[in-house]
């Protein structure tokens, strides 16, 4: 659907349909995105437009989160952030050429 | 402002035992509206930056991206997951509470 940029090993086309696909399959999964380094989506669920439009924070949040993380412990690196709101949660994967975005539903309840 | 926090501490204490005994490696409590650590475990310097880059940039920027996308919803929580440690990220309403596992 979109036009994929080359992706350099191990991070194939191979690679990233897979780990859509088994993100994807999990329970309580709402919606997947991948963005590549651009912060393009390059795989979604959602629609273009509200990828798009979701993506665009996140990748902001996570510039935001590396430069803090670098000053707080220069030696550290982000993993997994995971941001837990009153009716879902999102889960933001940085990888080395992607980003991983799930939302899922919340198992417990916040009383707020 | 810190007898809020005491009197939370008091409500809560064995909530506040048993998060402070398994894995924790330290915590940082700040206070919302005049932007301090009101109580800490770590030397001043980490905390400060706790302080600053968490629970200034991060958690305004984070709170800022969820109403973005629904207005209607909240940040509750926040777990950051990095090489070394975890960060547990609970903004409430007058404090801000990390704790370092």
């Amino acid at each position: 659907m979109f036009p994929d940029l080359p992706q350099k090993p191990p991070r194939t086309l191979r690679y990233v349909e897979k780990a859509f696909d088994l993100v994807k399959s999990k329970k309580h999964v709402r919606d997947v995105v991948i963005l590549n380094e651009s912060g393009h989506p390059v795989m979604s669920t959602m629609d273009r437009e509200d990828a798009v439009q979701f993506s665009g924070p996140f990748q902001a949040i996570r510039g935001r989160l590396e430069r803090g993380m670098s000053k707080i412990d220069p030696t550290d690196e982000l993993l997994m952030l995971r941001i837990r709101t009153r009716t879902n949660e999102v889960l933001l994967v940085p990888d080395s050429k992607i980003t991983l975005l799930v939302v899922q539903n919340a198992h417990d309840y916040f009383e707020k | 402002m810190n007898r809020i926090l005491e009197k939370v501490i008091h409500q809560n204490g064995t909530i506040v035992d048993r998060i402070l005994s398994e894995h924790t490696i330290g915590y940082v409590v700040s206070d919302n509206t005049a932007n301090a650590v009101a109580e800490t475990s770590f030397d001043n310097t980490s905390a400060q930056a706790i302080l600053k880059h968490l629970h200034g940039l991060l958690v305004s920027t984070c709170q800022s991206v969820v109403r973005d996308i629904d207005p209607s919803n909240k940040l509750c929580f926040m777990r950051l997951g990095t090489r070394k440690f975890e960060y547990l990220v609970a903004p409430e309403e007058y404090f801000t509470i990390t704790v370092v596992q």
